[in-house]
């Protein structure tokens, strides 16, 4: 009988611990998984629009962080750092031994833009070569409204350059002018471009959108930067979007949302962003 | 004494693996070791290297951004370069710019220029400039729009960071004359 009130009280500590323990181990059980896909800002709007709507019918979360290159996201995949990567640009033989995967799903047009003040409507490659070597200097020469040109560039190794070398051959020649700026990532070209009203860069098409108000991209030889130009090679200056990854390490979440990312829903995404989807190989 | 058939022969190979094999293990632990704090060293400097420069251009930018604020309502410079576009005297700049200048300076302000609606140079503080001087900064375009613009470029003596606002009188239509300010970044930095 005196032991009565003893196992009471080891009873209650039991019970209290189990509650302490239950509701400790409540938020891991609701806690939802995030996935991270660092890599290049050519497609970071367009990824962001994808996440958003991939985020709004699932539990687990998928963030597309600021930029750190096409090449940064590799490593980090390569280095198991991250699971996914977004890039712009092929992987280079070692990286495929390496065992790395590599899968396009979006190709966008990289397009000459011009800052708000720019009433030039249409560049020839002739005029880019001579304003990208600095000889042309006012918009007046292309036929628009008179203003400096101011140049914004971007360092070499960028995606979208490469892109332009590939289709413009003669601007791998060019050695920029001193008086040109050079801007390192996408979103930082496109504030650049919105800064500075005069001004002309280049940017992938599908980031456009994102601004406020949208900048206006500038015909090529005639040819408007439209998806269905691009679709039918009219235009021809595109680039492919791709994730990268190791496929053994893929977990739920990465393959649910690189399923997502081939669904109509997805590819509804990227006609709005005026990306063109490509179908999962 | 015999060493044929001694056992001397293997403890001695023994003990001379044991210790080639120490050594080996000691010299890559120490090389790994040596290269781990290294690469710990260089990276605490580089960021050491850009946290203060970071901090120095941050500073700088607030400095000059207040300042602009400030110098674009000083009456006495709007005046000055009313006179300058009126009767094309550089007289009363001079001396409106000449004494505020050692103020700004001491706050990091290398540059302190004026310039006219075609960015030709009416005066710049403390070097009796001007004249016929062109400037063709970034934001010369913007800034006579009215906007007040930060921008960074490479100036006379390395890159700068600038300032560029238009002066203007409260409650009246903007003076069409601009205010650029220049401030470069030092190299002691």
């Amino acid at each position: 009988m005196p032991r009565e009130p003893h196992v009471k009280k080891v009873l209650g500590w039991l019970i209290g611990l189990l509650l302490s323990f239950s509701l400790a181990l409540f938020p891991a059980a609701v806690r939802a998984d995030i996935l991270e896909i660092p890599g290049t800002g050519a497609c970071e709007v367009l990824l962001q629009a994808l996440a958003a709507a991939f985020n709004a019918t699932h539990t687990d979360q998928v963030v597309v962080p600021p930029t750190i290159g096409s090449i940064g996201g590799i490593r980090r995949v390569a280095a198991d750092r991250a699971i996914l990567a977004r890039v712009a640009q092929p992987l280079r033989e070692q990286e495929k031994a390496s065992g790395l995967q590599y899968l396009v799903f979006a190709r966008d047009m990289v397009v000459f833009v011009g800052g708000a003040r720019v009433t030039a409507k249409n560049l020839t490659q002739g005029q880019l070569l001579e304003v990208y070597a600095g000889k042309i200097a006012d918009w007046q020469e292309l036929g628009g409204d008179p203003g400096p040109i101011r140049l914004l560039v971007r360092q070499p190794g960028d995606s979208n350059l490469r892109v332009i070398h590939e289709y413009l051959p003669l601007f791998r020649n060019l050695t920029f002018p001193l008086s040109a700026k050079v801007i390192h990532t996408d979103p930082k070209m496109l504030e650049m471009l919105q800064k500075y009203k005069y001004s002309l860069g280049w940017a992938p098409f599908s980031s456009l959108k994102s601004m406020h108000p949208p900048l206006k991209a500038l015909a090529l030889d005639g040819i408007a930067p439209t998806p269905e130009n691009a679709r039918s090679h009219k235009y021809p200056i595109i680039c492919d979007y791709a994730l990268v990854f190791k496929e053994k390490r893929l977990n739920n979440l990465a393959r649910s949302f690189i399923d997502f990312i081939f669904s109509k829903q997805a590819q509804q995404v990227m006609n709005q962003y005026g990306a063109m989807p490509v179908d999962k190989e | 004494m015999r060493f044929k058939y001694s056992l001397l022969y293997l403890i001695l190979s023994i003990l001379i693996i044991v210790a080639g094999s120490a050594l080996l293990v000691g010299y890559y632990l120490n090389e790994d070791t040596l290269r781990k704090t290294m690469e710990e060293r260089e990276g605490n400097k580089a960021r050491d290297i850009t946290y203060w420069v970071n901090a120095d251009i941050h500073k700088t930018i607030e400095n000059i951004s207040i300042l602009s604020k400030l110098l674009k309502q000083n009456e006495k410079l709007v005046y000055s370069l009313i006179q300058y576009k009126l009767y094309g005297d550089v007289t009363s700049l001079r001396e409106t710019m000449d004494s505020l200048y050692p103020t700004l300076a001491p706050l990091g302000v290398d540059f302190f220029l004026v310039t006219d609606s075609q960015g030709k140079v009416a005066y710049q503080a403390a070097n009796a400039g001007g004249g016929d001087k062109l400037l063709k900064a970034w934001g010369l375009e913007e800034a006579w729009a009215g906007e007040d613009i930060l921008e960074t470029g490479h100036g006379p003596e390395g890159w700068a960071i600038r300032a560029l606002t238009q002066l203007s009188r409260e409650g009246k239509p903007p003076v069409p004359t601009m205010f650029p300010w220049t401030s470069a970044m030092r190299p002691s930095v």
